[in-house]
C-alpha cells in the first residue's frame, strides 16, 4: 500500500466523492479513505437530488466539472422542473433517485478514475505539526503522508442516534460513528458544536394501499441536469401523496414525554426547514393535517420513504401514527425513523477556499461545516479539492462571488454567518436571485470552469458559443421587425420589434423553438433561449447588475489576514469581537456579519485605505 | 448595510447644523459639476475661483438664495473627486432647500462619513488624519444619538423596525411560494398582497411626512408676523424678543423688509419674521416688501396675524386672510387692548388679546403658540418624527420601490420580481438604521409557516 499522496480525502459521502474525483482528475495522487467502500455516495436520507436552489447547485457543479449531475441523470427515476408557473430564476430541476444505482454509479466512476485509491479505514487521528497538516493515521496505525487533507466526515463524528429514549452511537442507520477527530481538533484550538437532523421511517411497499393515495408523476419530457448528458430518456416512476389527520396528531402528541426532543436528551439544534413531524404538530398546532410523500428508494423498490414523517418518537408510536393515515393502515416498518446528533465545526473557522484558518493544508467540506444536504456537500467537496490542488500548485484559490453562483452564496454565508441550525441552500438567501438562474449556470461560470480545468474543452467551447450567440441574438431581437403577417401567427398591430413583443409577453416561452425555426435557424436553441430570458427580464436583470455594481467596491476591498482589530479603539465592542472571530477576507463580507455596524465598516475602510 | 457607490455623486451640508451664519453644501462625484450648474445662474465654473451666483430651481425658475460657489477639480479637492462647494445663507432654511433641490437634480444624500471615505479611498489622507476622522465620526454619532434621543423622544428605530417587519412579512409570503413550492402551501391572493403593500405604503408615507414636524423640532418653527400696516407687528417682535430689534413708528409702512429673529421658548425654537404690512400700495419698495411677506407665508409653520383693535373697522382684510389660509394655523393677535376693550371683532380658531407696547398678556400668546405647533404638527413629545433629509430620502425611495412592486403585481409578474422590489424597500429602510441581513426573510418564513419534509 502506498503511504504518501498529494491529497487525502477523509469520508466517501457526497462531499468526499466530488473532492476525490476533482483532486484525482486534476492530476493529483489522491487517496479516498472511508469507513465502508460499499457505502460510498450513499444517500443518508431522502432519495432525491435537486429542488429549489439545490437544483441550481447541481447545475453549477456540473458546469465546473463535478460528477453529481451526470450521476443523477444516469440513475434518476423521475424528473421534474419545479416552479414552471413562476419566472425563470426560480425554476429548478429535481429528481427522484434510485439510491442503489446512484451509489453504484459513483463507486464505478471512482474505481475507474486514474490517480485515485480507495482505502477502507476509520481515520481517528490526523498528523498535525505547528498548524500544518502532515498526514493521517489509519485505524491499524499506518501513517499516510499528504500535502493536503479534505475532511468530509458528514454526520459521523461522535454521531448518536435517538429513537424515543433509546440512544445508539452511530454515524447513520446501521453504520458506526467515528470518534477521535473532533477531540483532537478541539485540542488544537478548534471550536466544536453539536447539530441534529432526522429521517423518517421506511415502510414496505406491500403494506401500502395505493388506492387511497394521490399519484404524483414526473415531467413527460424531462430535462437532464448535466450539459453533457445525451439521449436522455429516464423512467418516470410515480410518487404518492397522503395526509396526516387529527387522529395521527393525537397519537404523536400523547407520547411527547418520550420524545428526546422534548425531554432535553438532544442537545444539538435541528433545522427548522426540516422539522420532525412531532415538531410540526407542536409548533403549528392549528394545522390539522400535514402532507406526506411516499417515494420509492429505487426502481421497483420494496422499501418506501415516508417524506414528511421524520421522527425520533419511540417505535410503537411511529407505527401507530403511520397506521392512522389513509393508505398506511397496514403499514409495516422496514427502517425506523430517527434523529441523529453529531459534531460539526462552526464554519467561521474556514476561509472561503474552505481551508481551515488554523491548520494549513487542512480543508473542511460538507456536513461538518454545519450544512445539510447532498448538493451543498458536493459543492463544497468540489471547491475544497479544487483549492487544495491550486494551493499545491501555488495558484490563487477560486472564490466564486455571490452574484456568480449559489456556490458563492453558500460558501460566503458559511464564512460570514453564525448558523445555529444546519445550513441549507434557499433561493431567498441569494440577493442576486434573478441573475443566478438554473438555465445560465454555464454562462455565469464559464471563466471559472476554464480556470479550474475540470470541464472538457468541447463543453467549454459550447458554453462560449452560447454566450456569444445569445449576446448577438439579443441585439437581433431588437432589430428584427415583426408585422401582422408573421410565421408565429401573432396579431401584432403596428410593426414592432421581436424584443418588444417579448417584453409585452406576446412572444413567450412557448415560441422559443419557433423563433429558432423562423428567425434564427443558424443559432443554437440554448442561445435563443438565453437571449429570450435576457430580453424578457431586461429591466430587472439590469437592476440586479446595478446592485452588484454598488456592492462591488466593498467586495473587492481586501482585509489583510492578520489585521489587528484589537488596536482599533474606534470599533464598537461587538463589531470588534465579531471581526476577530470571523476574520472576514473582504469588507463586503464584513458588512454581512451580524453585529458589525456601518460605522464599524467606515472605520475599517479608513484604516485600510492608508 | 448602506451601500457605497463611488461612481455616483453625493451631496450634504458639510458645516455643522446651526442657526444663522453661513452653511456650506458640498457636492462631490463624477457629475458634481454638471449637477451643480443645473441649479445655478452660471453656465461654467473656473476651478478654484469663488463665483457669485444664484441658486435657481430650474423647474419653476424660483431663486432660492444668493451664494458663493467654488469648484474643485479632482484630484485637487477634499475627496479627490470633482467637488463643488456652495456657501449659502443661514443653515436654517436656505441650506436644506438648496440641498433638496440638488437631490432632485441627481445628487444622492451622502452617508455619514462618506466624503471622508472617498477622500480616503482616493488617497487624500494619511493615517494620522484618518484616525482623527475616525474618532470624529464616533464623537459625532455619539452626540448625534443624544440629540436624537432628546428631540425625538419616541424611538425612530423601533418605528423603522416595525415598518421593516411589515415588509419582511410581505417578502416572506412571496418567497414562501418560491422556496417551498414542493410543499402544500395555500397561495396567498395577490389582492391581499396588494393590500398589505398599500398599508405599508401608508405607514411609510406618514413617517416620511413627519419630516415637517421633525424639521420643526430640529430647525424651529417659521412664524411670520403679518397684518395691516401699523397693526403693531414690529412692536410685537420687539416685545417677544425683549429688545428693540425692529424700528417702530406710528407711520404705516415702517417695516419694508422682513426681519428674522429666532427665539427659544420652553426649549422650543420659534423663528419670528417681522414683515411689511399687507395692503394695496403704489410704493414699489413697500410693494416688494409685501410680496416677500406673501412668500414667507407660503413656508410658514404658524402665522401671527396682528390686528389693531383700536381701528374698529369691518376687518375685511383679516377675515379674507383667515379664509385663505386653511392649511396652516393662524393666531389672531388682537393688539392694542390698552386702547380698546372690544371683544373679538371676528371669529378665529386661535385668538388672544395683548398689548405689545405694554407687554400685556404675552404669556398667553406664547402658550397659545406652543399649543398650536404641538397639536398641529403632533410634536407632542410622543410622536416619532424624522429630522434628516437623508431619512426622508430613504423613506421616499422605499415608497418608490413599493410603487414598483404594485406595478409588477398589476403586470402579473411572478413573486420573485415583486420580492425584489420589496427587498429594495427593506434595504432603503436599512439605510436609516444601518442594519442588514439577507436571511431575515427566511427566518420569518420558518417562524410563521409550517414547512419541511
Ligand atoms: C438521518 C439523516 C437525515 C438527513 N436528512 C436530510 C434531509 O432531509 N435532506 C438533506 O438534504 N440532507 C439530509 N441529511 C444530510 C445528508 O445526508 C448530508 O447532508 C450529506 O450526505 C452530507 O454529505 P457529506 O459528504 O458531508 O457526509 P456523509 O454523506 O454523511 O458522508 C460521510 C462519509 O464519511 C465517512 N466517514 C466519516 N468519518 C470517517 C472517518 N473518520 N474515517 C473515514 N471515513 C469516515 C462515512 O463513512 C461516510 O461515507 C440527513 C442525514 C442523516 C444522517
Ligand atoms: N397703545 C398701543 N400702541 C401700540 C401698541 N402696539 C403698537 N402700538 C403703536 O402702533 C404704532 C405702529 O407700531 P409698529 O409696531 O411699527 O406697527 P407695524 O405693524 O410694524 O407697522 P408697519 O411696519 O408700518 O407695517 C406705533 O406707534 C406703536 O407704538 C399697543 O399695544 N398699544
Ligand atoms: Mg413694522
Amino acid at each position: 500500500m502506498k503511504t504518501a499522496y498529494d491529497i487525502v480525502v477523509v469520508g466517501g459521502g457526497h462531499a468526499g466523492v466530488e473532492a476525490a474525483l476533482a483532486s484525482a482528475r486534476l492530476g493529483k495522487n489522491t487517496a479516498l479513505v472511508t469507513l465502508d467502500k460499499k457505502a460510498i455516495a450513499r444517500m443518508s436520507c431522502n432519495p432525491s437530488i435537486g429542488g429549489l436552489a439545490k437544483g441550481h447547485l447541481v447545475r453549477e457543479i456540473d458546469v465546473l466539472g463535478g460528477e453529481m449531475a451526470k450521476a443523477i441523470d444516469a440513475t434518476g427515476i423521475q424528473f421534474k422542473l419545479l416552479n414552471l408557473s413562476k419566472g425563470r430564476a426560480v425554476w429548478a430541476p429535481r429528481a427522484q433517485a434510485d439510491k442503489r444505482l446512484y451509489e453504484r454509479y459513483m463507486q464505478d466512476v471512482i474505481a475507474r478514475c486514474p490517480n485515485l485509491d480507495v482505502i477502507e479505514s476509520d481515520v481517528q487521528k490526523l498528523d498535525l505539526a505547528n498548524g500544518i497538516f502532515k498526514g493521517i493515521c489509519l485505524q491499524d496505525g499506518t501513517l499516510i503522508g499528504a500535502s493536503a487533507c479534505i475532511l468530509t466526515n458528514g454526520t459521523f463524528l461522535r454521531g448518536k442516534i435517538h429513537i424515543g429514549n433509546i440512544q445508539i452511537p452511530a454515524g447513520r442507520y446501521g453504520e458506526l460513528p467515528s470518534i477521535g477527530i473532533s477531540d483532537q481538533l478541539k485540542d488544537n484550538g478548534f471550536t466544536v458544536g453539536r447539530l441534529k437532523t432526522g429521517t423518517p421511517s421506511r415502510i414496505s411497499k406491500r403494506s401500502i394501499d395505493f388506492s387511497r393515495l394521490e399519484i404524483q408523476e414526473g415531467d413527460v419530457s424531462p430535462k437532464p441536469f448535466s450539459h453533457s448528458t445525451r439521449g436522455f430518456n429516464p423512467p418516470n416512476v410515480p410518487c404518492w401523496l397522503t395526509y396526516t389527520n387529527s387522529a395521527t396528531h393525537d397519537i404523536l402528541r400523547s407520547a411527547l414525554d418520550r420524545s428526546p426532543l422534548y425531554t432535553g436528551k438532544i442537545a444539538g439544534v435541528g433545522p427548522r426547514y426540516c422539522p420532525s413531524i412531532e415538531d410540526k404538530i407542536v409548533r403549528f398546532s392549528d394545522k390539522l393535517s400535514h402532507q406526506l410523500f411516499l417515494e420509492p428508494e429505487w426502481a421497483g423498490s420494496s422499501q418506501w420513504y415516508v417524506n414528511g414523517f421524520s421522527s425520533s418518537l419511540p417505535i410503537d408510536i411511529q407505527v401507530r401514527g403511520l397506521r392512522s393515515i389513509a393508505g398506511l393502515e397496514k403499514a409495516e416498518l422496514i427502517k425506523i425513523g430517527y434523529a441523529i446528533e453529531y459534531d460539526y465545526f462552526p464554519s467561521y473557522q474556514i476561509k472561503r477556499s474552505l481551508e481551515t484558518k488554523a491548520v494549513s493544508g487542512l480543508y473542511f467540506a460538507g456536513q461538518i461545516n454545519g450544512t445539510s444536504g447532498y448538493e451543498e456537500a458536493a459543492a463544497q467537496g468540489l471547491m475544497a479539492a479544487v483549492n487544495a490542488v491550486r494551493k499545491l500548485e501555488d495558484k490563487k484559490p477560486v472564490i466564486l462571488e455571490r452574484h456568480e453562483a449559489y456556490i458563492g452564496v453558500l460558501i460566503d454565508d458559511l464564512c460570514s454567518k453564525e448558523t445555529s441550525e444546519p445550513y441549507r441552500m434557499f433561493t431567498s438567501l441569494a440577493e442576486y436571485r434573478l441573475l443566478l438562474r438554473w438555465d445560465n449556470a454555464h454562462l455565469r461560470l464559464l471563466e471559472a470552469a476554464r480556470e479550474i480545468g475540470l470541464q472538457s474543452p468541447g463543453m467549454l467551447e459550447q458554453f462560449e458559443t452560447v454566450r456569444n450567440e445569445s449576446r448577438a441574438i439579443v441585439r437581433l431581437l431588437e432589430k428584427t421587425r415583426i408585422t401582422d403577417v408573421n410565421p408565429l401567427n401573432l396579431s401584432v398591430g403596428q410593426s414592432t420589434s421581436l424584443a418588444h413583443m417579448i417584453r409585452q409577453q406576446k412572444i413567450d416561452e412557448d415560441h422559443i423553438s419557433d423563433l429558432q425555426k423562423y428567425y434564427f435557424p443558424d443559432y443554437l436553441l440554448d442561445s435563443i433561449d438565453q437571449a429570450y430570458v435576457l430580453t424578457r427580464y431586461e429591466g430587472y436583470i439590469d437592476r440586479q447588475f446595478k446592485q452588484v455594481h454598488q456592492m462591488h467596491q466593498l467586495e473587492a476591498k481586501k482585509i489583510p489576514a492578520g489585521f489587528m482589530y484589537e488596536k482599533i479603539s474606534s470599533l464598537s465592542n461587538e463589531g470588534r469581537e465579531k471581526l476577530i472571530k470571523f476574520r472576514p477576507e473582504t469588507i463586503g463580507q464584513a458588512s454581512r456579519i451580524r453585529g458589525i455596524s456601518p460605522a464599524d465598516i467606515q472605520v475599517l475602510l479608513i484604516f485600510l485605505a492608508k | 448595510m448602506a451601500t457605497f457607490d463611488h461612481s455616483d455623486t453625493i451631496a450634504a451640508i458639510s458645516t455643522p447644523p446651526g442657526l444663522g451664519g453661513i452653511a456650506v453644501i458640498r457636492i462631490s462625484g463624477g457629475d458634481s459639476l454638471s449637477i451643480a450648474l443645473s441649479g445655478l445662474s452660471l453656465s461654467a465654473l473656473e476651478p478654484r475661483y469663488a463665483h457669485f451666483a444664484a441658486v435657481i430651481d430650474p423647474e419653476n425658475s424660483e431663486k432660492l438664495d444668493d451664494v458663493v460657489v467654488t469648484y474643485f477639480k479632482g484630484p485637487a479637492s477634499y475627496t479627490g473627486d470633482d467637488t463643488v462647494e456652495i456657501s449659502c445663507h443661514g443653515g436654517l432654511s436656505a441650506a436644506p432647500a438648496i440641498l433638496a433641490l440638488y437631490y432632485r437634480l441627481g445628487a444622492r444624500p451622502a452617508l455619514p462619513g462618506e466624503f471622508t471615505r472617498r477622500a480616503f479611498v482616493n488617497g487624500k489622507m494619511d493615517l494620522v488624519q484618518a484616525e482623527a476622522v475616525a474618532d470624529l465620526i464616533h464623537a459625532v454619532s455619539g452626540s448625534g444619538q443624544k440629540i436624537a434621543a432628546r428631540t425625538l423622544s419616541g424611538s425612530l428605530s423601533e418605528k423603522i423596525d416595525s415598518l421593516r417587519g411589515e415588509l419582511t412579512d410581505i417578502a416572506s409570503i412571496l418567497e414562501l411560494e418560491l422556496d417551498f413550492s414542493e410543499q402544500e402551501i395555500t397561495p396567498i391572493s395577490r389582492e391581499l398582497i396588494t393590500n398589505k403593500i398599500s398599508a405599508a405604503e401608508e405607514h411609510i408615507s406618514i413617517l416620511a411626512n413627519s419630516y415637517g414636524a421633525g424639521k420643526i423640532l430640529r430647525e424651529g418653527a417659521l412664524v411670520p408676523i403679518v397684518g395691516r400696516p401699523n397693526a403693531g407687528k414690529s412692536s410685537l417682535l420687539n416685545a417677544l424678543l425683549e429688545e428693540e430689534r425692529a424700528i417702530i413708528s406710528h407711520i404705516p409702512g415702517t417695516t419694508r423688509d422682513s426681519i428674522e429673529e429666532s427665539f427659544l421658548h420652553q426649549g422650543f425654537l420659534f423663528r419670528l419674521v417681522d414683515t411689511a404690512g399687507l395692503r394695496d400700495t403704489d410704493d414699489p419698495i413697500e410693494k416688494e416688501g409685501a410680496e416677500r411677506a406673501v412668500r414667507i407665508l407660503e413656508k410658514a409653520d404658524l402665522v401671527l396675524l396682528v390686528v389693531d383693535l383700536s381701528l374698529g373697522d369691518g376687518y375685511r382684510f383679516e377675515k379674507e386672510f383667515l379664509a385663505a389660509r386653511a392649511h396652516v394655523p393662524v393666531i389672531a393677535v388682537f393688539n392694542k387692548m390698552d386702547l380698546s376693550s372690544m371683544s373679538d371683532p371676528f371669529p378665529s380658531t386661535y385668538a388672544v388679546h395683548i398689548s405689545a407696547t405694554r407687554h400685556e398678556n404675552l404669556d398667553a400668546l406664547l402658550s397659545l403658540m406652543l399649543d398650536c405647533v404641538r397639536t398641529h404638527y403632533r410634536v407632542d413629545g410622543n410622536s416619532i418624527a424624522i429630522t434628516k433629509q437623508r431619512h426622508r430620502h430613504a423613506l421616499l425611495s422605499a415608497l418608490t420601490s413599493l410603487g414598483k412592486a404594485k406595478e409588477a403585481l398589476i403586470r402579473s409578474l411572478s413573486n420573485e420580481f415583486i420580492s425584489l422590489d420589496i427587498r429594495e424597500a427593506i434595504r432603503s429602510l436599512d439605510d436609516i438604521t444601518g442594519k442588514t441581513t439577507s436571511e431575515d426573510v427566511l427566518n420569518n418564513i420558518f417562524d410563521h409557516f409550517c414547512i419541511g419534509k
